[in-house]
């Protein structure tokens, strides 16, 4: 950030709307639940969804918005880690799936954004964060240091997806990592018959303005899965918010969540 | 900030703190009170401190402040009414701000060694009745820990809330919650390292050179005639440059001449941002000792946390104490990576901690200067260490 966007945050304030500009410089910022609110402090009534979250910080203005499509799959992904796990979380936000997973589930948890915003939310609610670039890898991370490594709906916008999907199957006993599923009907419906980009609710943006630079199918994500030598161990299969039968997913999951096994390998 | 302009008579400053009382604590007696790492042992020990806040009544309230190399314990608040500047962290210290007095206890001292009204090179040596000078004690980061532990017994204070410093202070603030984290429940590390850098450690060197070079320093006895004045002010200057950034220097001055629109090509041509050192060293001299120069600059250099434990991960092992360690881009006396070598070493161990890099272009000095970008991660640092506190207390009375 430059010394005359300190404070302003005039090119983000207020800006919810998808089509808002993406952050520059952001590896992993631009995940649809974070880009609209990124570095914005312009005035404005942080509308936050957690009482124990950012609207407690004085001069925060951060604009944090409800997103619906943001917590998809949080319910699925809380119902798959047991108790007492040790979990990180990469490209975390706020940090309100830490903060459910400690509450539900008993979790011991750290998040990786890149934000500052991000890390002050996650300060607040308690929970440790580190800010940092995935795209830097987790090196710094033991291997199996973890129960669970999550990477919710952020394999997209990373530029090195393989890299990273490698380390956080070193690093984590067990991995969660969700995508917007691009051969999505709807999506296929936009780019085969309208002849355009799909811009829908979970893929919010504009062909120039998108951070989204990975995105994949679900059988082009099994397809590296064979590659890597990897086969998830549970498939969740998400439209609208709602858990589908994984039937002609390919086509009808707007959301893809999978649970896969460490690699072990140090 | 043009030198003529700052030279200029200032308005009297103002703070919601009011006027605050430095007070003084002192233990010891001649030759003990205090073993240093050195083995030695040294008394009598004066501390000046100032406090802002209230202590509670369950007394859990406190966060001591630990100030960086030329600082002082005037951390916030005026001393006069006439006083042209509040303290050194006016703006995070006071009420509704991050160190907000109006829920916490808040501490700083003089470190020892210094020369603002704790025992230092420049205070009376009992046995002689002269200054020490040079036969002052070599004193290291943990010695002046082990003197703010003499002060919290005294003040009565068992467990800090938290200890928060920047650079020498960040330094103190691991020395706590490393040798000391059972007293200490969460650290605030600002723009420091676990050990000083060959590069600090070298300009370090050069700034004592700078003094020892000054035919007035006299082997650090000058305290009857004129100080070194040249030598330190040389010292500062050095300091400065690395306390700013290429890009602040170039925000700052670029290079624009002082006094005169174009080069007149004799001995009288001025940068800006050599009047800027000017000034910053003459402004200096008035308000630091030279000898304390020497001894805390050491005591920086000694640092080293890895090889007092081991190793670092050795060091952070039976920490207890929650972590937030904050870095600046731009800083490159105490670069990112030294925060995060802190960092990845406390996670390995399953430690509490956070981490932020502040995207600045100020240098070390961000961390005095990006006040409002640190106030809101440290407020809610404190606050969820402040929860975790009572909950803590409530737990243990059921």
């Amino acid at each position: 950030m430059t010394p005359g966007q300190r404070g302003g945050g005039a090119n983000h304030g207020g800006a919810a709307s998808p089509g808002a500009e993406s952050p520059a410089g952001g590896a992993f910022t631009g995940k649809p639940d974070s880009t609209p609110h990124s570095t914005s402090t312009a005035a404005g009534k942080p509308d936050l969804a957690s009482p124990d979250g950012c609207s407690d910080i004085r001069g925060a203005g951060s604009q944090m918005q409800p997103d619906p499509v943001r917590r998809f799959s949080y319910d699925e992904i809380v119902g798959v880690v047991p108790r007492g796990s040790t979990v990180l979380d990469l490209g975390c936000g706020d940090g309100e799936l830490l903060a459910r997973l400690r509450d539900e589930r008993g979790a011991h948890g750290r998040g990786v954004d890149i934000e500052e915003d991000m890390i002050r939310c996650c300060i607040a609610r308690g929970i440790s964060v580190f800010q940092g670039d995935l795209d830097e890898g987790l090196k710094d991370y033991p291997s199996q240091s973890y129960d669970f490594v999550i990477l919710n709906k952020t394999l997209q916008v990373v530029h090195k997806p393989v890299l990273l999907l490698q380390e956080m199957l070193r690093v984590g006993r067990r991995v969660i990592v969700s995508f917007p599923n691009f051969a999505f009907i709807l999506n296929r419906i936009q780019l085969a018959l309208m002849g355009r980009m799909p811009v829908t609710r979970t893929l919010p943006y504009e062909w120039y303005n998108t951070p989204n630079i990975h995105l994949c199918t679900r059988k082009d994500f099994l397809r590296l899965g064979r590659r890597l030598g990897f086969t998830p161990r549970e498939e969740i299969c998400l439209t609208r918010g709602v858990r589908i039968p994984p039937i002609a997913a390919n086509l009808l999951a707007e959301e893809i969540c999978y649970v896969l096994d460490g690699s072990g390998q140090a | 900030m043009a030198p003529d302009r700052t030279r200029q008579d200032k308005p009297p400053a103002t703070s919601p703190l009011g006027i605050v009382e430095p007070q003084s604590f002192s233990f010891g007696a001649p030759g003990s009170g205090l073993v240093l790492d050195s083995g030695k042992e040294f008394g009598p020990v004066t501390v000046r401190y100032e406090t802002y806040g209230t202590l509670d009544a369950e007394r859990s309230n406190a966060i001591l402040l630990l100030h960086a190399f030329s600082g002082d314990a005037h951390a916030a608040g005026l001393h006069s009414s006439t006083d042209t500047h509040p303290g050194w962290w006016e703006p995070m210290v006071g009420p509704g701000r991050a160190f907000d007095t109006n829920k916490y206890f808040v501490i700083c001292s003089n470190t020892l060694g210094g020369c603002h009204g704790t025992t230092g090179p420049s205070s009376i040596d009992p046995n002689t009745g002269k200054p020490y000078g040079m036969s002052f004690p070599v004193v290291t980061i943990h010695d002046m820990v082990k003197v703010q532990v003499k002060l919290l017994d005294h003040l009565g204070i068992d467990r800090l809330l938290a200890v928060a410093g920047g650079s020498m202070g960040g330094m103190q603030a691991l020395e706590w919650a490393t040798t000391y984290s059972h007293r200490v429940r969460s650290a605030v590390v600002l723009a420091s390292s676990a050990r000083m850098s060959a590069q600090g450690i070298a300009f370090n060197a050069v700034g004592r050179n700078a003094i020892t070079g000054d035919p007035r320093w006299n082997n650090g006895d000058y305290y009857e005639g004129e100080p070194p004045a040249r030598g330190l002010a040389i010292a500062r200057m050095v300091g400065h440059i690395t306390y700013l950034s290429d890009e602040s220097m170039g925000m700052k001055f670029g290079r624009r001449l002082q006094e005169r629109d174009s080069f007149e090509f004799d001995m009288e041509d001025q940068f800006a941002v050599e009047s800027y050192l000017e000034y910053k060293g003459g402004t200096f001299v008035d308000r630091f000792d030279a000898n304390s120069y020497i001894y805390i600059s050491r005591a920086i250099d000694y640092f080293d946390l890895a090889d007092k434990y081991g190793s670092l991960d050795a060091a952070f092992a039976e920490t207890t104490t929650k972590f937030l360690i904050v870095s600046f881009t731009s800083d490159w006396l105490y670069p990112p990576y030294h925060s995060k070598e802190i960092v990845y070493s406390l996670m390995k161990n399953g430690k509490d901690v956070s981490y932020t890099e502040i995207s600045s272009p100020y240098g070390h000095d961000a961390f005095l200067l990006e006040s409002h970008r640190q106030e809101g991660i440290v407020d809610a640092f404190l606050e969820t260490a402040f929860q975790q506190a009572r909950e803590g207390q409530n737990g243990a009375r059921r």
